[in-house]
């Protein structure tokens, strides 16, 4: 994984919504990737407030705190 | 199988990194993630796919933090979604397997091996919430249909019996077509209910049991529903539930109402096998690159809700024909001619 703050994504846009996001940062003076984060973003905030997803996660990481602490960093 | 998408990694990366989801997205390499969940898909079972997950995400190191620790995280999480837990302990197995795999030192086989050791099945939990969140909206609606009916009778349990009239009486799931399409109706198993066990005594009121055998078909629909890899328990996998146990009440009914067990579960199954053809030529024509972006996730959500609706019209134009043809045979007239 690259080092910097923030980095390029592609993403496969259908040409009318591309044409909207280009629209929407055009307006508010903003890139097109910085719009395309910020919805991307909030589909995820949506998949965090599904009640059976979060609690399930919430409780693997209760399981699995001591080993998952434990675990070897990579980096 | 649940697969996990983009946003399911996503929001496994925000919980571990403990930052807000804009951040998570910063942090995470999008197209490193999805060629890992393509090849998640390609897989052929559960502990091949969860291998493939977390070997994917060791080797990629798509997370700009704790890579390590959020692909294991997410090889739970996707576990967990399926029904089964992963062990990590003994934590160093893990980690010396995982620094082999970040340095391409490790075949897929071996991690897939590793991981089916640690895979642990998950007990069904018949206490609280957790049952019912299993169950998708129409297996719940039988439930509460079976404890309608058990209090109708007075009974002061619920039985077999009472899941079998609560599958009728949904009415538009799985298990209300098949029994529905074989004449077996709810006032016939009534009847049936009160000759072989009667009326209760007293009125029933508040929270109602199940027996013993109700618990086991429940037990039995869970297992059918892992069976055939699907994420929730609906009403066909109650009713293979029910067929399993030939002792049970229901079962008798099923027999004295002229329903073969053999029979049912065949039509079952034929109806489970259709619907998985037809969910597949969809999702397969829906996976094109333009259906497949980001962008597309609320306009396939939707289609696949139409194309559901539209099979299901199509479905019941069908038993309907079938109904008919088997009227005029009954009175002696061929349809065919």
């Amino acid at each position: 994984m690259a080092k910097e703050a923030t980095k390029n994504i592609l993403l496969r846009l259908d040409p009318e919504l591309a044409e909207r996001l280009q629209t929407v940062a055009s307006v508010e003076g903003r890139s097109v990737s910085d719009v395309a984060r910020e919805a991307i973003a909030a589909l995820v905030d949506q998949r965090r407030q599904d009640n059976r997803f979060s609690r399930m996660l919430e409780e693997n990481l209760a399981r699995h705190e001591e080993s998952l602490r434990r675990l070897r960093g990579d980096d | 199988m649940r697969y996990l998408d983009q946003y399911d990694v996503l929001a496994v990366a925000a919980r571990v990194l403990r930052c807000d989801s804009e951040t998570a997205v910063r942090k995470t390499n999008l197209d490193a993630v999805a060629e890992v969940l393509a090849d998640v898909r390609r897989t052929a079972g559960l502990a091949e796919a969860v291998a493939e997950l977390l070997a994917g995400l060791v080797r990629e190191r798509p997370f700009d933090g704790p890579n390590r620790v959020i692909a294991v995280a997410l090889a739970l999480q996707f576990a967990a979604l399926n029904h089964v837990q992963v062990r990590l302990e003994p934590v160093e197995e893990l980690d010396e397997l995982l620094d082999r795999v970040s340095v391409g030192e490790v075949a897929a086989a071996e991690v897939t091996g590793f991981i089916r050791t640690r895979f642990e099945p998950e007990h069904f939990n018949w206490r609280g919430r957790d049952m019912f969140e299993r169950f998708t909206d129409r297996a719940r609606r039988v439930v509460v249909l079976a404890q309608e009916e058990a209090r109708g009778f007075n009974h002061d349990f619920i039985g077999t019996e009472h899941l079998l009239l609560g599958l009728i009486e949904e009415g538009q799931g799985a298990a209300a077509k098949v029994l529905g399409g074989m004449r077996i109706s709810a006032p016939a198993i009534r009847d049936l209910v009160v000759e072989i066990i009667g009326r209760g005594a007293g009125h029933s009121s508040g929270e109602i049991p199940f027996t013993s055998r109700a618990k086991a078909t429940l037990e039995h629909a869970h297992k059918e529903c892992r069976k055939h890899g699907d994420d929730l328990i609906d009403t066909e996998h109650i009713l293979l539930g029910l067929l399993r146990d030939e002792k049970g009440v229901a079962a008798q009914i099923l027999v004295k109402l002229g329903g073969e067990r053999e029979e049912i579960r065949r039509k079952v199954h034929d109806w489970m096998d259709h619907r998985q053809r037809v969910e597949s030529a969809v999702a397969g024509f829906l996976t094109d690159e333009a259906a497949s972006a980001w962008t597309s996730f609320g306009r396939r959500h939707h289609l696949l809700a139409e194309l559901n609706a539209v099979l299901d019209e199509n479905e019941r134009l069908h038993e309907q024909v079938a109904h008919l043809r088997n009227l005029l045979r009954q009175h002696n007239i061929d349809p065919d001619t």
